[in-house]
């Protein structure tokens, strides 16, 4: 079990990137979700120990995370928003390099990095210098490096960013597949990254935590007030202006609005299914 | 304005601010000023600055406003260029290497106006330096000097020797970071050459100075530091061609002659013949602006791929992105350590190493095996490609973009000083130990002095290099000391200097531990969780 109580982030200047963050992970996918600047990216790098916070706790198995890091740096898989490689190694030689940071070495770091390399699909490419990598590929050799050494808690932070569709739908997979007895933390601020994989969705805004609920309580929560309707293209400002637009698309007849409220707030405009966007969409509304 | 003048100005204002708020100028202009005061030794001392022979006399110039000035001046535009490349270099590989320039490829801004504003940009910066020169040759002036002070003395020689050399580093600086090849680490090493070529053979070649029965040398056409142009005043001077003529802080052990130093008249001529040796920057800057677009070319392709063996099916495989099917990962024993973590660092620095490490290797061996006058050349090339190799590994992680994967792993030492520490001093112990074992046997009076200077290459590479997040502080100091060091004066390793001594050894090993000692302090401000 990992438990973050009250965790609190300012930064030099007076930027309070977290707010007394509490909320405790057992096995299964954690999507956190939040806009730009949210302190998704501040959250995942305290809980990968390279950053300290201002206050508050992580306890892993009840022993303090931030005291005595190497326990809890042990069972972590960490693959960070921006990261960069040594251009001159090849992936076999980074992930090699990791691994013996990790603590691997000899025949079990050959063999972790031989599986790590097959489960990422890169064997063709693991001789091969990482400066010659495409950005999809670099991503791969990331999401290698963090599953080294099998850790029961794999932290993932924006990982499907420059990712194609296609590889994305596979990274999904993955961390279905990962989730298994693990501690997956997947911060991202795309809804449909979470909404494949999460057991449940905390949302932060501004360093607090908003909410946390399954996705089907999220949508539960979202239903009737998601509503549709179509409006002239000199309608739209206005309406933009008095309720939260979810979509915009335009067609033929007119500009398809997409949006949420607690009533229908404009003539024509029908209920609608909602979707994991709009319930995120209401949430951060409520929240601001 | 024009879009051609703004974009100069765009790059020459964002270069510069990049520079001046960077730690490693703040070093840079401290450095300048404490190497400025040993440009002007204790007249009572047995060193000397500018020293010539006459008629069997040893002699050099009384501590007037001008010989401080010509002193200045003349160490400045011939030492500053070698250290200060290195302080300059790099910007466009920078751009390159973080994706910059594609931003910057797609404004309207010209191509000539991006590199022009990083010539003025590393000139201005140059001049900032040097510039820092004349503080401590006004204070020592009032130490020593003879006669009365005219600041107008001290700074002309400084005003007709110094830019011109700067602006050619400056230029020079930039066609080796465009072009592939002579950018990064490899460059580094050619510089050593290229400065003792352009800024003293040629010059020496194009006036005859070398011809010792030459009365009068001619005025070459290019001479940016002023070498054959301080021959040529000092022999105004002194009325007559020296029969030997020694720029540079020396040891002397004969008695010294000082007489009166007057300089050479400023006349239009002289101010339209130095003026005239910025013309070669620009033709430096025309071969870069040819350059730049195959140095561009060739960052963004992506190396030849090794040959790999075909599948088992005969034919290559495709990448299909992440594996789909289902997956078990297995457990390894893991046992991070702190040895564990250096020998990986430490592994890292060799495969890290581009093409520098082959002779290295050979030099290195050769300094162990050679007799001892080869052997002392192959040391002294075995330290210089070594202090490049190393010259980065302490910011290895924030000049790479590692540090969030390298610093959440278990084996990754809680104090980073201590580590890089232990990993640079493991690889320099590794490459040095034939030299060490052969000091050992053959000199063993030079062992300590070789080891408090293999001491001070680790201690100032790790410190500075933490200080300053990059490797190119370190590289233009280490130069420069290496340099100075090869001559025989100022030898950290004891093994150039004909007498050999550990003081000055122990006080260069003892220098680089306070920086190191200052690295320590803000880490331990600025520590992480748990770790440094």
């Amino acid at each position: 079990m990992l438990q973050i109580e009250r965790l609190t982030k300012r930064y030099a200047g007076g930027t309070v990137a977290l707010d007394q963050f509490s909320i405790e992970l057992g096995p299964g996918v954690l999507g956190l979700l939040g806009p730009n600047g949210a302190g998704k990216t501040t959250l995942m790098s305290i809980l990968a120990t390279v950053l300290r916070p201002t206050s508050g706790s992580v306890r892993w198995k009840g022993n303090d995370a931030l005291e005595n890091p190497a326990e809890i740096r042990r069972v972590l898989g960490y693959l960070p928003q921006d990261f960069g490689v040594y251009d001159r190694l090849t992936g076999v030689e980074f992930l090699q390099y990791l691994g013996r940071l990790k603590g691997l070495s000899g025949r079990g770091l050959r063999a972790s990095v031989d599986e790590m390399i097959d489960l990422v699909n890169l064997r063709n490419a693991a001789s091969r210098p990482l400066g010659g990598y495409s950005g999809g590929m670099r991503q791969r050799i990331g999401i290698a490096q963090a599953l080294l050494g099998n850790p029961e808690i794999v932290i993932v932070d924006e990982p499907t960013v420059g990712l194609d569709p296609e590889e994305r739908v596979r990274f999904r997979n993955l961390l279905s597949e990962l989730a298994h007895g693990r501690i997956v933390i997947l911060s991202t601020h795309i809804v449909s990254d979470v909404e494949a994989v999460a057991d449940r969705i905390a949302v932060i805004r501004k360093g607090k935590l908003v909410r946390i609920a399954t996705p089907g309580e999220l949508l539960a929560h979202a239903a009737g007030r998601v509503f549709r309707v179509v409006v002239g293209a000199e309608q739209l400002p206005q309406l933009q202006q008095s309720v939260a637009v979810s979509s915009i698309s335009r067609k033929a007849d007119g500009v398809h609005v997409r949006f949420v409220a607690d009533t229908p707030r404009i003539g024509g405009a029908v209920e609608a299914e909602p979707t994991l966007e709009d319930a995120y969409l209401l949430t951060n509304v409520e929240a601001a | 304005m024009t879009l051609l003048t703004a974009a100069l100005a765009a790059q020459l204002g964002a270069e510069t601010r990049m520079r001046l708020r960077s730690g490693a100028t703040a070093f840079a202009i401290l450095a300048m000023f404490a190497v400025a005061f040993t440009y002007i030794p204790d007249p009572a001392a047995n060193r000397v600055s500018i020293s010539w022979e006459r008629d069997g006399l040893l002699m050099s110039g009384l501590y007037s406003s001008a010989y401080i000035g010509w002193v200045v001046a003349m160490l400045t535009s011939m030492m500053l260029p070698f250290a200060g490349f290195y302080l300059v270099t790099g910007s466009v590989k920078r751009d390159l290497d973080r994706h910059i320039w594609p931003i910057v490829a797609s404004t309207p801004a010209p191509r000539a106006a991006y590199l022009a504003g990083k010539l003025l940009a590393s000139f201005a910066y140059l001049l900032l330096l040097g510039g820092v020169t004349l503080i401590p040759a006004t204070l020592l002036f009032f130490r020593y000097g003879h006669g009365p002070f005219e600041p107008l003395e001290i700074v002309t020689p400084w005003l007709l020797l110094v830019p011109p050399a700067l602006l050619f580093t400056a230029a020079m600086a930039l066609l080796f970071d465009v072009t592939p090849g002579l950018r990064g680490r490899g460059g580094f090493v050619l510089w050593f050459f290229a400065w003792t070529v352009l800024f003293f053979l040629i010059p020496g070649q194009l006036s005859g100075v070398l011809d010792r029965d030459r009365v009068q040398l001619d005025t070459p056409a290019f001479d940016p530091a002023g070498i054959i142009f301080v021959e040529k005043s000092v022999q105004e001077a002194i009325g007559t061609r020296p029969q030997s003529l020694n720029l540079g802080v020396g040891i002397i052990s004969r008695p010294l002659h000082r007489v009166e130093f007057p300089g050479t008249p400023v006349t239009a001529q002289v101010v339209l013949t130095r003026a005239a040796q910025c013309g070669w920057s620009v033709v430096v800057l025309g071969l870069a602006t040819i350059m730049f677009p195959l140095g561009a070319a060739s960052s963004a392709r992506a190396p030849r791929a090794k040959r790999t063996s075909a599948s088992p099916k005969g034919e290559a495989a495709v990448e299909t992105g992440t594996a789909a099917t289902a997956f078990k990962l297995v457990s390894h024993p893991m046992r991070p350590s702190f040895v564990s973590s250096v020998i990986a660092d430490t592994i890292l620095t060799w495969k890290a190493a581009s093409w520098l490490k082959w002779p290295t290797v050979v030099a290195a061996l050769l300094a162990g095996l050679l007799p001892a006058g080869p052997a002392r050349g192959a040391f002294a090339v075995t330290l210089l490609l070594v202090a490049i190799m190393i010259s980065e590994t302490a910011a290895r992680e924030p000049i790479a973009g590692t540090s969030p994967l390298v610093f959440a792993q278990p084996g990754t030492p809680r104090s980073i000083v201590a580590w890089k520490c232990a990993s640079v001093g493991l690889f320099v112990t590794m490459v040095f130990l034939p030299s060490i074992a052969r000091t050992a046997v053959m000199n063993p009076e030079r062992l300590v002095s070789l080891l408090f200077g293999l001491a001070f290459v680790v201690a100032a590479s790790v410190s500075l290099g933490l200080l300053t997040k990059g490797g190119r502080f370190f590289s233009a100091l280490f130069t420069a000391a290496w340099y100075t060091a090869v001559q025989g004066a100022l030898d950290f390793t004891g093994m150039f200097a004909v007498v050999p001594g550990a003081a000055t050894a122990a006080a260069f090993a003892a220098a680089a531990l306070l920086t190191l000692a200052a690295a320590w302090l803000m880490e331990q401000r600025t520590a992480r969780v748990g770790s440094a």
